[in-house]
């Protein structure tokens, strides 16, 4: 591997992490309520570490395909650990293993927090916290590639280990460049977020808190600055403007692309935004239904509205809460457990297993049997107006069950280093591996992950980097021929 | 001019070459092909959008974005492809087509259907141009290589340095010393698989090939003092029949004696009736027995232009051997030889175990297209056959760091990948040394390593 390559890309990550700790900074001199040291202290180290090492190695940029990946993984260990600083620093999460774990959990946009009283967190803190989700949600290497002259091929192993929103599964790229398709990608999310913030803002939520929960929402995250999530509000408008932009958060960002340039031809052509569409839509309205026939909701509107924001939230790994599902009848806490395996669509700033990866799944499965029937039958397999070759299937395949196998060791694991019990731990796993934040049981929308271990802790840590990563870039350090040659 | 988006058709050889260089020279590559198999193996190659799917369906040039285009490139082994995608493009609005075209009946000026009637800015025949390559150093006396530089004045003089040459195993600056009488400088050096654009102290060593600029006028000047001899009379040997051997025997039949070796009878037949002042040898041209009695000892020029790269590098190397064995002539009169190499990973090495020549088609096709599309930018582009070095000509600019201060105290800059080789002063071209200061809207002729182009670029801006 190529070392002082690597350390110069981290370099150059340390040094941005530093450079977007100004923001929050900014914000505690504005609310003035004694964190801003813990800032100034947090940039000193991250740029003192980062300015150094790029400097010295950046004459190296030649990163082969396992630079990528280890760039990758510990790029994302790297920052967590750094932006942990502020809160160890103020005081207000002491223990490295809980700040770690939250700014983990943030970066992944998970959501999951350690944290019982969110609101006792000074508004610098807050912000930064939420600012996380920011930049985790179009993925911080991506800036890299921005910011770095010329990476040439290995801006590519970059974009690809990390995963990034922008990149489908089957077809080409809809940039020649890399980094003219990071810089498109970069400037639809902010606008995105940016519109976000503003609406919410318009619809009378005040401008700190408009623009936090924008960071958690177009990134698919859900870290709130209130307690009880976006409940705190009970504000039918922010709900509905929360829900429209979970869902376009969880739309393959290459689509916005298409829809700003008036594409409409290669817009139609995207089967999986049409599956996507009518997952939401079939979720929404058969939970609806349960809420309405079970007697949680007695309005049509409201059962709607709450329905279909735990739904889109949970659908799209966001993990904001309006209110507690778990008072919900069983059926529709079934439905919730399912949405939570569909984590929208490939190439967005979602995790977990895509509406595309069923999409091809269950084409394949309808193939299979058909081919059982008639042995001659050709079938191709179409996905977005494309034939999806084989190794599109066997991956897509592979990812599935890679997913389901890390979520039933995951169980087994947390159930003998935690004293949950099986439910909870398995759903401990099911969260934090695709990125959702609450789950079910001992961590349900009413708890927080304070009261798991230490190791727990770390554990989960791992899942939700392997779930934002895709799984391969980060399992692909277990095998041996990794560290080899 | 500015071309920015450039479009590929096909990417074969030809195609994938050019791809990859002009990515890494900052130029935004869409590239249509059919083959999945070459578009996964060049996927994590090259920074570009690659559409799988036949140029022949418009569904493709408009996923390709065809209307944003400023370059076609028809690069597929189809001339009827690459030339109705000249047409797409023109309709699409791509103001400059670049096609490839193999067959002598369409799109050259006195064809039938010609340039024009496609709408094609240049054709390129690698065949045609490998082999006119091969003529022209074929006619060139003894010299590896003379490539002339802007209009004609400079010239670089390529040179294989033996073990008693005089500038072996001596540094740059001895060597300056030891040859005052005129000006000179040796702008790079291929040395095994590595280019070397060398400081004052790096050291010449047997085996390089050394590429000096100097004066036209030095020219025979420099030959003497090298003990380097004009030679006048070539024989030539040609192994190879094909496209590009056949093309060479053609266009130098009249002046030199040729004889071609050819192994297929029928072919051999065909081509002794079409050449008609080439004597066709009828024999495998890897066989020594064959290459004796064609008559190896009295060749002077040996060219292997087979199929098969590995059967030409090594029939060139036997032939040298032979030919510098028992060619033992009072005055050191050496055989030369030119081998076609395909795959451009061998043509560094090439060079370096003993070829005089390796030539590349992939390679000078990409040439030819890179210098069209860099008419508008640079004044003049030539290539040095087998390294990773080209010469440029650029003007430097009003306030361009280049002219900040004189050239000595530019060192760091330079790096070691970049050097400023002339200038053009009162219309005549001087060698530079390290008291030049180069003034705003001088022109100055640069050799840089391909790979720092875009840094040569940026000095003069």
């Amino acid at each position: 591997m190529n070392f002082p390559a690597i350390a110069s890309v981290l370099g150059m990550l340390l040094m941005f992490i530093g450079c977007t700790m100004l923001f929050p900074l900014a914000c505690s001199l504005i609310y003035a309520e004694g964190d801003a040291f813990s800032f100034i202290i947090s940039i000193a180290v991250a740029t003192g570490v980062g300015l150094p090492l790029w400097w010295s190695f950046r004459r190296n940029s030649e990163l082969t395909i396992r630079d990528g990946f280890f760039i990758v993984t510990f790029g994302w260990v790297l920052v967590s650990a750094i932006s942990a600083l502020p809160f160890m620093i103020h005081g207000s999460i002491p223990s490295f293993t809980d700040a770690f774990f939250e700014m983990m959990s943030g970066y992944t946009t998970t959501g999951a927090t350690i944290l019982n009283d969110i609101e006792a967190l000074p508004h610098g803190l807050l912000f930064w916290r939420s600012m996380t989700h920011l930049i985790g949600g179009m993925g911080f290497i991506m800036v890299t590639i921005i910011i770095l002259p010329l990476l040439g091929i290995g801006s590519m192993q970059l974009y690809k280990a990390e995963a990034d929103p922008g990149q489908v599964i089957t077809g080409e790229k809809f940039l020649p460049r890399v980094k003219q398709a990071a810089i498109w990608l970069w400037a639809i999310y902010l606008g995105l977020v940016m519109l976000q913030a503003m609406l919410m803002w318009g619809f009378g939520m005040p401008l700190f808190d408009a623009l936090c929960h924008a960071f958690g929402t177009v990134s698919t995250s859900g870290y709130s600055t209130k307690n009880s999530s976006l409940g705190h509000y009970d504000n039918a408008w922010f709900d509905w403007i929360t829900v429209i932009f979970m869902f376009l958060g969880g739309m393959t960002f290459m689509l916005h692309y298409y829809l700003i340039k008036k594409d409409w031809e290669s817009f139609r052509q995207n089967t999986e935004f049409r599956w996507y569409t009518g997952f939401v839509l079939f979720f929404c309205l058969f939970t609806s239904l349960l809420l309405l026939a079970g007697g949680t909701e007695t309005s049509i509107p409201d059962a709607l509205r709450h329905a279909s924001f735990q739904v889109v939230s949970i659908l799209t790994t966001t993990g904001f809460t309006t209110t507690d599902y778990e008072a919900w009848p069983q059926a529709a806490q079934m439905l919730i457990l399912i949405v939570c395996f569909i984590g929208a669509c490939a190439g967005s700033t979602t995790s977990g297993i895509k509406v595309v990866h069923y999409e091809i799944i269950s084409k394949h499965l309808y193939a299979t049997g058909k081919k059982l029937l008639q042995p001659m039958a050709v079938i191709p397999i179409r996905i977005n107006g494309r034939i999806a070759e084989q190794p599109v299937i066997n991956l897509a395949v592979c990812y599935f069950i890679v997913n389901i196998f890390m979520i039933f060791i995951g169980g087994a694991v947390m159930t003998l280093i935690d004293d949950m019990d099986y439910f909870s731990s398995t759903s401990a796993v099911i969260s934090s591996l695709f990125n959702i934040g609450p789950g079910f049981g001992d961590i349900g929308p009413s708890n927080t992950f304070a009261h798991i271990s230490d190791a727990g802790k770390w554990y989960l840590s791992f899942n939700m980097l392997t779930g934002r990563l895709e799984m391969f870039s980060v399992l692909v350090m277990f095998y041996p021929a990794f560290w080899k040659g | 001019m500015g071309v920015t988006n450039i479009l590929i058709i096909g990417l074969g050889g030809v195609g994938l070459y050019l791809a990859e260089r002009l990515v890494h020279e900052g130029y935004v590559v869409t590239i249509i092909e059919s083959n999945p198999q070459l578009i996964s193996s060049a996927n994590d190659k090259i920074d570009a959008k690659i559409i799988e799917g036949n140029a022949m369906e418009l569904s493709c040039w408009k996923r390709a974005q065809a209307e944003h285009m400023d370059l076609l490139i028809a690069v597929t082994d189809q001339d009827s492809v690459n030339m109705i995608a000249s047409i797409i493009a023109h309709r699409f609005g791509i103001p400059q087509k670049i096609a490839r075209v193999r067959s002598p009946d369409y799109g050259y000026e006195n064809s039938f259907l010609n340039k024009d009637d496609f709408h094609i800015d240049l054709v390129i025949h690698p065949e045609e141009l490998i082999a006119k390559e091969i003529a022209r150093l074929v006619m060139r006396a003894a010299a590896n290589d003379v490539i002339d530089i802007g209009e004609g004045e400079m010239k670089v003089y390529a040179l294989r340095v033996n073990a008693d040459s005089p500038i072996a195993n001596r540094t740059i600056r001895e060597i300056r010393l030891a040859f005052s009488d005129f000006p000179f400088s040796i702008v790079a050096v291929a040395r095994a698989i590595n280019t070397i654009i060398p400081g004052d102290d790096d050291t010449i060593l047997p085996n390089d090939q050394v590429f000096i600029m100097l004066h036209g006028n030095h020219i025979s000047l420099l030959m003497h003092n090298m003990g380097i001899r004009e030679q006048t009379i070539q024989r030539v040997m040609i192994v190879g029949g094909g496209m590009v051997g056949a093309r060479v025997a053609e266009l130098l039949e009249r002046d030199f004696k040729i004889k071609l070796i050819e192994h297929d009878k029928e072919h051999a037949e065909e081509l002794a009736s079409s050449l008609k002042n080439t004597e066709v040898l009828l024999g495998d041209g890897t066989d020594v027995n064959v290459m004796v009695l064609g008559g190896l000892m009295e060749t002077d020029t040996f060219i292997a232009t087979t199929g098969n790269n590995e059967t030409n590098i090594i029939s060139c190397l036997l032939a040298k051997h032979i030919m510098n064995r028992t060619n033992i002539d009072p005055q050191g009169k050496e055989g030369k030889t030119i081998a076609l190499v395909r795959k451009e990973d061998y043509l560094v090495l090439a060079s370096t175990i003993g070829l005089d020549i390796a030539l590349n088609m992939k390679i000078s096709a990409a040439n030819e297209i890179i210098k069209f599309i860099r008419m508008g930018e640079l004044l003049s582009v030539a290539h040095l056959h087998g390294v990773d070095a080209e010469v440029i000509e650029l003007v430097a600019a009003p306030r361009s760091t280049i002219t900040k201060k004189r050239l000595g105290k530019l060192r760091s800059l330079l790096q070691e990948n970049i050097l400023i080789a002339g200038i053009i002063r009162q219309n005549e071209c001087v060698l530079t040394d390290d008291d030049t200061h180069i003034e705003a809207g001088e022109r100055t002729i640069v050799v840089s390593a391909s790979k720092s182009l875009k840094e040569a670029r940026k000095l003069f801006q």
